[in-house]
């Protein structure tokens, strides 16, 4: 296993206390896989990628939990060690980085820099490397010596996944990598990504608000709920057989030019504010399938079938519940009450 | 009344500085957003305007509103002639023809309660205060609010993505309008919320006596809400006909590969290179033929050379390009 979280905990401070943004990191990366990282604004799933790469905001801070990544736990590296990791073995490329080249600079003296400062390379050696990067990634080597302007969005993210992989790390994390892209451009930049991950036998965490991008280039999903993470698993599993009944609205929410079928069923309510969650499954209040136990007991994240893991206290009745998910009635209810 | 809307040669090109070579050749470069653009709305149609970032589908929307003027074509809506509206005619129009704003964080003034953002179209129409209160209820039960608490006393910031993007609904319902232009109106709301407004959309399309266009890049949306489907590239129109038809058997290479690339949310769905070529091309050129002929995998010579017409195909579907 490349990456393992357990029960990892980020806290911000804010005014009038603290807010835990990850209240259950756990979740692993195998080598050589990609892993899709979803849930919707504000589940924590931007914090959680930053807190592998060690570079979080100054209100953050990990409160608990172990980030094992090759057996080492990153919670507790140094700064020094950090300097070692961080682009050397885990790189990054972040939400905008679109938008992330400093547009008086040259494109190729920025990668320069990463380079040379973080990779010890000499002057020399340098645009070799830096051409044999932009071919890699599908972008003319002779373009190096253009400024950001000259570069298309898809382009400019093309320039991110490079810097990326200047320092041959063995997992990148790229966070809402196509979003802004058109969909032409996005599946060109999801083949690059995925040509390039079984070329260099890397792995990746991918973290989206859309599972049919999670569909179309992960092997794992993780999916989180209000800093949780409710159910993991292969790809091919958890979406066409969710267990979580957030995995459930979800699916049945999203639209699909595959499909005939043609409603979709929004998830009523909205997520619940993570300064004061409430007791119990941070679910139950918009799920249709919610006991009485649900309010008072926080369900763990428990082992279902080999690979899988859910946390729901109806786990049992999946298989069930998920015949009933796909009646719009059954959310109906909780719509009916706002979102 | 759903309105109709007839647009011919519809064309809107903006100035972009030029060099001092092209000053001295007397050349005037601009951007050709959109180009020869011709279709006609029938009251009641909902129809998707289909294209990527920099189509001109935004442009088109905002001429249809005349928030901006063409640079030639005319816009008859109901049988007026847009650009000669004047006076009550023109107030009538903005009475009739309302903008669905795109991102509902910031489509609310936030210094303003939800009652007075919902009141303002009402002052701006000159509508008797006496009504006001009923019209403002009546707004809100059609996208479903009437139920939510005190909302009326509340201020932007109190309510949740899915809530605003009502309100914003509500404020474009609350003179009847005959014609919406619905800018991207989910897509900066989360999948569990956007269904619930899709669904809403729908609903008042088959309610109300509406047309609809629902400009987007989401092949998805679209699909969902609009009978008919447009699709742009580099400001001219490709494609036109009843979306089922154009998502599931597409005609224009330029759609095929539009549709190829859509992600769906299952594990088995085609993967492999999309029949396309290149990036998109420079909006402020001119071109001899069909603008989609350098990336296109069939072009052949009479492409480069020859622009393709829309032209009728089959019944209610009209296709720009020489090879079908």
């Amino acid at each position: 296993m490349l990456l393992r979280l357990d029960g990892l905990q980020v806290e911000y401070a804010a005014r009038g206390g603290t807010v835990r943004a990850v209240d259950r990191g756990s979740f692993e990366v195998p080598e050589a896989s990609i892993v899709g990282l979803v849930g919707e604004s504000g589940c924590g799933k931007t914090t959680l990628a930053r807190a592998i790469t060690g570079v979080m905001p100054r209100a953050a801070r990990i409160h608990g939990g172990r980030m094992l990544f090759r057996d080492k736990d990153l919670v507790t590296a140094t700064p020094a060690e950090w300097r070692d990791i961080l682009w050397r073995r885990i790189a990054f490329i972040p939400q905008s980085a679109m938008n992330a080249l400093n547009p008086v600079h040259r494109v190729g003296a920025q990668i320069a820099e990463v380079l040379r400062v973080r990779g010890g390379m000499s002057r020399a050696a340098v645009p070799a490397r830096i051409a044999e990067l932009f071919d890699m990634v599908g972008l003319d080597p002779a373009r190096q010596l253009d400024y950001p302007h000259q570069f298309s969005g898809g382009m400019r993210q093309r320039v991110g996944i490079a810097v990326a992989l200047a320092l041959n790390p063995d997992l990148l994390i790229a966070d809402e990598p196509v979003t802004a892209l058109d969909v032409i451009v996005q599946r060109q930049v999801l083949d690059t990504l995925r040509d390039l991950q079984a070329r260099l036998r890397l792995s990746v965490i991918l973290v989206t608000h859309d599972i049919s991008v999670v569909a179309y280039v992960c092997d794992r999903v993780v999916v989180m709920y209000a800093g949780q993470v409710v159910e993991s698993g292969p790809v091919a599993e958890v979406l066409e057989r969710p267990s979580h009944p957030y995995t459930m609205g979800l699916t049945n929410a999203f639209p699909d030019l595959a499909r005939a079928s043609d409603t979709l069923v929004p998830v009523g309510g909205y997520p619940p504010d993570l300064r004061d969650p409430p007791k119990g499954c941070r679910f139950a209040a918009r799920c249709p399938f919610a006991l009485d136990a649900c309010r008072s007991i926080d369900p763990p994240l428990l082992a279902a079938g080999a690979d899988r893991a859910v946390a729901c206290l109806r786990a049992d009745e999946a298989e069930t519940l998920r015949e009933e998910a796909r009646n719009p009635e059954r959310w109906a209810a909780i719509s009916a009450s706002a979102d | 009344m759903g309105s109709h809307l007839r647009i011919s040669g519809l064309t809107k090109h903006f100035p972009v500085r030029r060099s001092l070579g092209q000053a001295l050749r007397g050349e005037r470069p601009a951007v050709r957003a959109v180009d020869n653009v011709s279709f006609e709305l029938a009251p009641r149609d909902a129809v998707g305007l289909l294209g990527e970032s920099g189509c001109g589908k935004t442009t088109t929307g905002r001429l249809l509103l005349k928030l901006d003027a063409p640079t030639a074509g005319t816009i008859e809506v109901d049988g007026a002639d847009l650009a000669t509206l004047r006076g009550p005619d023109l107030r009538e129009f903005r009475k009739r023809a309302q903008l669905v704003f795109q991102n509902p964080f910031d489509a609310l003034n936030p210094r303003l309660t939800v009652r007075r953002s919902l009141a303002e179209p009402l002052i701006n129409a000159v509508i008797p205060q006496a009504e006001h209160e009923a019209r403002i209820r009546r707004a809100l039960d059609r996208v479903h609010m009437r139920g939510v608490g005190d909302l009326l006393e509340k201020y932007p910031h109190q309510l949740s993505g899915g809530q605003l993007q009502r309100v914003v609904l509500a404020r474009a319902l609350i003179l009847d309008p005959g014609f919406i232009v619905a800018d991207e109106p989910v897509s900066m709301l989360d999948v569990s919320v956007r269904a619930g407004i899709l669904n809403l959309m729908r609903e008042i399309q088959e309610t109300y006596d509406l047309t609809a266009i629902y400009i987007s890049h989401d092949l998805a949306l679209v699909r969902y809400v609009a009978q008919r489907t447009l699709v742009m590239y580099l400001g001219a129109l490709v494609e036109d006909g009843p979306t089922q038809e154009v998502v599931s058997a597409p005609l224009h290479p330029y759609t095929r590969a539009l549709i190829a690339a859509v992600p769906v949310p299952h594990v088995d769905q085609p993967r492999g290179p999309l029949p396309i070529k290149g990036n998109i091309s420079d909006a402020r050129r001119s071109y001899a033929g069909c603008r989609f002929a350098e990336r296109c995998p069939m072009a052949v010579a009479r492409c480069v050379a020859e622009p393709p017409a829309l032209r009728d195909v089959a019944p209610a579907r009209r296709v720009a390009c020489h090879l079908i």
